[in-house]
């Protein structure tokens, strides 16, 4: 039962700073998820959770009480290190038996403990090993067994499948998923992998720079980015950005991106007085080819293909739109090639602005998703 | 040596077939080996004499053949002999105990903690082990005649002092080998600094920490100086002191002194067989982080 709160929290290297006024509350039982670009302070973050790094400025609390400057025993979590971290001259067992022994638990009990995760990991056969004996995606799992050996008050899991293969890591997935429901202890799990941070994740914290860019649930993270960098950094492939200019008219804003011109009410933006120009965001997913498009398509785009990337059940499609590339799905059935002109059709619903100098979105962001769920409807 | 890998690797530029370094003669090889082989006999002679003049009635200096006899091992057996040996044990084993746990701490918080000036102290230590304790020994003895210590427990952690600056270093690198994730990994688990040390630390030190204890006991055991000084009683008298034994200002017993110097080369020996196994480095870091 453990709440977690960072307030203003900063960490400096030097004079480099890893984290920048941090702050973040993350609920009892809950799933968190950190993701963002290599070097923005995930592992940083966690470490000052865990006590292992002592922030510059700010306090951390845990169910309010000031942890700040709490020894890592004192905090009662478990951690699986991005390094792994494993005792290199103790066999498997004893790598997973270490914590337990340590916190004096009885024998018998450590000894059933340590059959029934290195099962949940796959591991039973390689108990006698030692991690050198191990290959990268074994020894990840032991790493991982050592933390789920225990029930903490806060799990901290810094890329723990990012070693495995591809079927594992769905199975592993499952089994962290639902290990955290059915233990309830409050987690927060690095990531780099999409598919992880938006099938686990209650909540997912998105980071740049040492600064969180936004905090929200899969969907609505998706669905609704606050700024550019979100928006570009979650979905794979990534959103096109596209230039467009804006004319404000009477109860609405008039867009024109790439030739195509429609308008959205004036209502659905954060500003009264929104730049001239600015920055369309549209997903790939949102973007159909005029034979498959929803109904609800109505805005035009046309231009040339120029590249096409098959993942078997679709096809991503990057269309030349008066020099800008844009990328787009269509179904794999269909027959295409390079140098086809194709018509492209979209929601424009399903657009995002983008202020072009600071990034931030430009969109009211419950309008959209009303928006958007309005036209799901229809 | 020779480097044959270099001279087959110039070879097969040139097209030709890699030749068999092993065979062939050449000047290099010719000259390395007979430079080995000197070094050799010089010191395969001595050795030589020590185990002919152990047996031999009539030991002198010379290199001969010997006139068998156990007299020689009889007499370094005498009772006082083995008492000498003994006081060397217990003097040696109290300086290595010693010397490598305090090096060892010190190791540690030299390798994982702040400590101000850390580098001008460490290099302070680093000269402070080319400094021969002979030098001190006048102050050392009159320290230890004002305080009473004139015996062997005080000489041998004198002696352990002396060896603990090599010691540190020695062990020091080992530490600074070792990825900090290892210990946070046990803090997290609840550990105590003290069992941080025991469980993670010190087996992964294991092969610096034997190479300091022989170097603490090999210092300890070959003292002359300290010893012959500072160890007032005639009862705590050490084995180098008691080699002395088998001079008189008349004659010399060459044969005693040479089975004397065999049973008393015997310990360090034994050490070395006994540490060794745990001088395979290799392994201790293999899989620990990525
Ligand atoms: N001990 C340290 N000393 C100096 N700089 C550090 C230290 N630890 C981290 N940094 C710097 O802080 C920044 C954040 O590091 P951090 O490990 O938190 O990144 P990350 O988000 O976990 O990245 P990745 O996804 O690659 O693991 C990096 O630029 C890194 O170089
Ligand atoms: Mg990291």
């Amino acid at each position: 039962m453990t709440t977690i709160r960072f307030e203003k929290v900063s960490k400096s290297f030097g004079d480099y700073n890893a984290v920048q006024d941090l702050n973040l509350e993350i609920k009892d039982g809950e799933f968190m998820v950190f993701v963002g670009p290599s070097g923005c302070g995930k592992t940083t973050t966690l470490r000052m959770l865990a006590g292992l790094e002592t922030p510059t400025y700010g306090r951390i609390y845990l169910d309010n009480d000031d942890v700040t400057l709490a020894a890592p025993g004192k905090r009662d979590v478990a951690m699986v290190f991005q390094s792994y971290a494993l005792y290199p001259h103790m066999t498997v067992r004893k790598n997973l038996a270490f914590g337990p022994e340590v916190r004096g638990e009885p024998k018998a009990a450590i000894a059933k403990r340590v059959e029934q995760v290195s099962e949940l990991v796959g591991l039973q056969s390689l108990l006698h090993r030692r991690p050198s004996e191990l290959s990268g995606g074994q020894r990840q799992r032991v790493a991982l067994g050592r933390a789920m050996i225990r029930e903490p008050r806060i799990f901290l899991l810094d890329e723990p499948l990012s070693n495995l293969d591809a079927a594992l890591r769905t199975h592993m997935r499952t089994e962290i998923s639902e290990l955290q429901r059915k233990l309830g202890v409050t987690t927060v799990y690095v990531t780099h992998d999409q598919v992880e941070a938006m099938t686990m994740g209650h909540r997912i914290a998105v980071f740049s720079h040492g600064r969180i860019l936004q905090v929200d649930t899969p969907a609505r993270l998706y669905g609704a980015p606050a700024n550019k960098s979100v928006a570009t950094f979650i979905g794979s492939p990534k959103m096109n950005i596209l230039p467009a200019r804006l004319a404000p008219g009477a109860g609405h804003v008039t867009v024109n991106c790439l030739g195509t011109v429609f308008t959205l009410p004036s209502l659905s933006l954060t500003s009264a007085l929104p730049p001239e120009m600015i920055e369309l965001g549209i997903r790939p997913d949102d973007i159909h080819w005029t034979k498959d498009a929803p109904s609800r398509c109505t805005e035009k785009m046309s231009g040339t293909v120029i590249s096409l990337e098959t993942t078997g059940s679709e096809t991503f499609v990057i269309v030349d739109i008066q020099g800008v590339e844009v990328n787009s799905r269509f179904p794999s059935f269909v027959q295409i090639k390079i140098g086809d002109q194709v018509d492209l059709l979209f929601d424009r619903s399903d657009v995002h602005l983008f202020d072009a100098t600071s990034g931030d979105s430009l969109r009211d962001v419950s309008s959209i998703v009303e928006m958007s769920a309005l036209s799901h409807v229809k | 040596m020779l480097n044959p890998g270099a001279k087959a690797s110039k070879e097969s530029d040139s097209g030709a077939p890699v030749p068999n370094p092993v065979s062939g003669l050449s000047f290099e090889k010719v000259f390395s080996n007979l430079t080995i082989a000197v070094l050799g006999v010089f010191f395969a002679i001595p050795m030589l004499w020590l185990v002919l003049a152990s047996v031999d009635r009539r030991a002198t200096y010379a290199l001969k053949l010997p006139l068998l006899t156990f007299a020689n091992f009889l007499a370094a057996l005498q009772p006082e002999n083995l008492g000498a040996l003994g006081n060397s044990i217990i003097m040696s084993v109290i300086a290595t105990v010693v010397g490598t746990v305090v090096a060892f701490l010190a190791a540690y918080s030299f390798s994982r903690h702040y400590i101000p000036w850390k580098g001008p102290v460490l290099l302070a230590i680093l000269f402070l082990s080319g400094v021969p304790i002979t030098v001190l020994i006048v102050p050392m003895y009159e320290m230890f005649s004002y305080a009473g210590w004139l015996s062997l427990v005080p000489t041998a952690i004198l002696l352990a002092v002396t060896a603990m600056p090599f010691q540190i270093y020695l062990i020091k690198n080992f530490i600074d080998a070792i990825p900090l994730d290892l210990e946070e990994a046990a803090f997290i688990e609840k550990a105590g600094t003290l069992r941080v040390l025991r469980s993670v630390v010190v087996p992964m030190t294991m092969p610096g920490l034997a190479s300091a204890a022989i170097f603490g006991f090999v210092n300890a055991w070959g003292s002359f100086l300290l010893p012959v000084v500072l160890i007032s009683d005639v009862d705590q008298q050490t084995a180098p002191e008691r080699l002395y034994g088998f001079m008189s200002s008349t004659s010399v017993n060459y044969g005693g002194i040479a089975a004397y110097s065999i049973i008393y080369s015997l310990p360090v020996v034994l050490l070395y067989v006994l540490m060794s196994r745990h001088f395979k480095a290799g392994f201790v870091l293999g899989g620990a982080v990525r």
